[in-house]
C-alpha cells in the first residue's frame, strides 16, 4: 500500500494525474479514512472558491472609465504601423510596374513630352490671347489633381479593410 | 476562441476603439475576478482592472496572434496585480499592518465568506495565483504552467499546497 499520497490529492481531485497514480490513490483512499476525509475538505474548499470568486462581477462603471481614459484617439503605435504599412506597400507597387513596363513607360514618357511641348506652344498662342480662359484652365487642371487625391485615398482604403 | 471574438481584436488592433470597448466587457469579469481574489480589495482591483485594460490597448501592436488576446490580458492583469502587491508590501514595512476589509459577520453566509476571504489573504500571491487560475479562470495545468512559466510539476504542488493551507486557515476560522 502507498503511503498517505497527500501530495497527490489536488491532482486526482482536478484528474490532472496518470492513470498509474490515479489507481493508487484510488485504492489507498479506500483504506484510508484520513486521506479520504482530507479530500473531501480540499474539495469543499475548491467548490467554495469557484462559486464566491465566480460570483464576483465588476463594477458597472468600470468599462465606462476604462473607455474615457482611452478616449477616442488611437494608439500611436498602430498608427505609424499602417502608415509605414502603406508606404512600403506602394514602393513595392512602383517597383513592379517599374520592373514590368519600365521600358514602355520611359518611351511614352519621352514622346508624351515632345508632344505636350509642341501642343504647349500652340495652345499658349491661344491661351495668351485670353486671360481668363488660363485661369479656367488651371483652376480645371487643381480640380482634377483634387479629385484623383480622392479617389486614390478611397481605393487605397478599400484595399486595406 | 470564437470567429467573432478574433474580428473584435483584429479590429481593436487596427486602433478601433468600439472594438476595444467589446473587448473589455467581454474580459472585463475574468480581468476583475482575478484582481480581487489576488488583491482582496474591491476598489484596488477595479484600479488594476483598468489598468490592465489601457495598458492593453497601448501595447496592442505587441500582441503576437490575435488568437492569444485571451491569455494575454490576463498576463497583463496578472503583472498589474504583482506590482501592487509589491508596493503595498515596502508601504506596510514603513506603516504597520493595515487592517483589511471587514465585512458584516451577523448572517451565516457572510461568515464563510469573510472566512473564506481571510484564508485567501492569508496565502502567498504565488498559491493565490494557482488556486486563482485553477478554479476560477478554468486553466488546465498545463495552461498554468505556461501562463507563469513554471514546470508542470511545480504547479501540481504548488496548487495542493495552497489548497491544504486555506483548508488549514478554513479550519482555524471554524473552531
Ligand atoms: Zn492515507
Amino acid at each position: 500500500m502507498m503511503e498517505h499520497p497527500v501530495e497527490w490529492l489536488s491532482a486526482y481531485l482536478d484528474d490532472e494525474i496518470d492513470e498509474k497514480t490515479r489507481i493508487q490513490v484510488r485504492d489507498h483512499l479506500e483504506s484510508c479514512e484520513s486521506c479520504a476525509e482530507t479530500l473531501r475538505e480540499l474539495a469543499e474548499i475548491q467548490a467554495l472558491t469557484a462559486s464566491f470568486y465566480g460570483a464576483i462581477e465588476p463594477p458597472p462603471e468600470l468599462e465606462q472609465s476604462v473607455r474615457q481614459a482611452i478616449g477616442r484617439k488611437l494608439p500611436p503605435r498602430a498608427w505609424f504601423r499602417s502608415a509605414l504599412a502603406l508606404a512600403l506597400a506602394d514602393a513595392v507597387c512602383l517597383a513592379m510596374v517599374w520592373q514590368l513596363f519600365g521600358g514602355l513607360v520611359w518611351i511614352l514618357w519621352k514622346s508624351a513630352y515632345k508632344i505636350s511641348i509642341a501642343a504647349a506652344y500652340l495652345v499658349s498662342d491661344g491661351i495668351g490671347s485670353s486671360p481668363s480662359l488660363y485661369a479656367w484652365a488651371v483652376g480645371l487642371a487643381l480640380i482634377l489633381i483634387f479629385l484623383s487625391g480622392i479617389s486614390l485615398r478611397r481605393l487605397l482604403r478599400s484595399e486595406t479593410e | 476562441m470564437d470567429e467573432e471574438l478574433h474580428g473584435y481584436v483584429m479590429e481593436a488592433r487596427r486602433g478601433n476603439p468600439d472594438a476595444f470597448t467589446e473587448l473589455v466587457r467581454r474580459f472585463q469579469g475574468p480581468v476583475f475576478r482575478y484582481a480581487y481574489g489576488m488583491l482582496g480589495d474591491r476598489q484596488e482591483a477595479e484600479d488594476a482592472a483598468q489598468e490592465t485594460f489601457i495598458k492593453a490597448y497601448r501595447s496592442l501592436s505587441g500582441l503576437g496572434s490575435d488568437y492569444a488576446f485571451a491569455s494575454w490580458i490576463m498576463k497583463i492583469a496578472n503583472h498589474a496585480c504583482v506590482d501592487r502587491l509589491n508596493r503595498r508590501k515596502k508601504e506596510r514595512q514603513a506603516v504597520r499592518d493595515v487592517p483589511s476589509e471587514t465585512a458584516d459577520k451577523t448572517d451565516r453566509n457572510a461568515e464563510w465568506r469573510t472566512a473564506l476571504t481571510e484564508a485567501m489573504e492569508s496565502l502567498s500571491a504565488e498559491h493565490r495565483q494557482v488556486v486563482l487560475l485553477h478554479d476560477v479562470q478554468g486553466y488546465r495545468y498545463e495552461e498554468i504552467a505556461d501562463f507563469l512559466r513554471i514546470p508542470l510539476g511545480t504547479v501540481k504542488s504548488r496548487l495542493n499546497a495552497a489548497r491544504l493551507a486555506l483548508r488549514n486557515e478554513w479550519k482555524k476560522g471554524e473552531a
